[in-house]
């Protein structure tokens, strides 16, 4: 677990959120800054650049695909062979020192080959964020570009 | 006076909807009510949800689920959760929780006296021995099998 993150996106998708590390972002676009998605069933959007397009994928709450046409942002993470983004409805920026950030391995078999999507969680009484590892959520996402 | 304690083991007995469990009490942190399971992604059946537990997160399992059964478990108002410390070889944050269907109660092991192998034994990686307390089979779990099942791997 990274020790000197400042700042952590909240990514909410329907009722529930995750965090992410803000230093994994590597742009937040809005909703009308992309491109609708018309060619596949998982891309809910893309992003155009002078190096190509990069996904934006619609997951629910359990992340696993699904089409959600509620969402207003996506954010991207940098991979090769090109960034690979999520939508989500809101992301907000909180400093660490409003976050309760503890360490936490997920139990059985970790879905991706660099490990589990999850390191940490940050935990107020019985409320609790996971926190996404950004190296296996990243995995976890390119994976979805050959279904 | 020091000869018995020192052949006697606190136990407790942890009713679960198919087989109790039998463990000893000092591997145990708490037992609770069930508070809110935050459910995790890309868990397996057996993994019930997170809990917030003294400001860390701690997942639930389902010993039965995770012996193979695969009808989920049943919520009712005296199901509980039965603390665990961290298993050999974790981090020490890696407390988890097993869902009970009722209170654990407890039961004082006197070796070589009290425990009688069960003449239905529960054969899984999960399980060291089944025995019978009182009438009543119940599994000693093999602590590394469940290492092994919960965390692959490490």
């Amino acid at each position: 677990m990274e020790l000197n993150i400042r700042q952590y996106l909240r990514l909410k998708i329907d009722e529930t959120s995750f965090l992410l590390p803000s230093t994994a972002s590597l742009a937040i676009e809005k909703r009308e800054g992309l491109s609708s998605s018309t060619d596949s069933r998982l891309v809910a959007a893309w992003r155009q650049t002078s190096r190509g397009r990069w996904p934006a994928y619609s997951l629910d709450e359990q992340l696993q695909p699904a089409p959600r046409d509620r969402w207003s942002r996506a954010v991207f993470l940098n991979a090769t062979p090109n960034p690979v983004g999520l939508v989500t409805d809101e992301i907000q920026l909180i400093p660490t020192d409003q976050l309760h950030i503890v360490p936490f391995h997920p139990p059985g078999p970790a879905p991706t080959t660099i490990g589990h999507v999850f390191n940490a969680a940050h935990v107020d009484g019985d409320d609790m964020l996971m926190v996404l590892e950004p190296n296996a959520f990243t995995a976890y996402l390119l994976s979805l570009e050959g279904q | 006076m020091a000869d018995t304690l020192a052949h006697t083991m606190h136990a407790l007995v942890i009713p679960t909807t198919r087989v109790p469990m039998l463990v000893p009490s000092a591997i145990t942190a708490e037992i609770m009510s069930v508070p809110r399971l935050n459910p995790l992604p890309f868990s397996e059946n057996w993994l019930l949800g997170v809990i917030g537990w003294r400001n860390r997160a701690v997942p639930v399992i389902s010993f039965e689920n995770l012996l193979g059964d695969p009808t989920p478990p049943i919520f009712h108002h005296r199901s509980k959760v039965v603390i665990f410390q961290p298993l050999s070889g974790l981090s020490e944050w890696d407390f988890f929780g097993i869902l009970a269907s009722a209170d654990p109660h407890p039961y004082n092991v006197n070796t070589a006296t009290d425990l009688k192998a069960s003449s239905t034994p529960i054969t899984s990686p999960l399980v060291a021995t089944t025995v019978t307390v009182g009438r009543t089979a119940v599994v000693i779990p093999d602590l590394d099998g469940l290492r092994r099942a919960l965390y692959p791997g490490r």
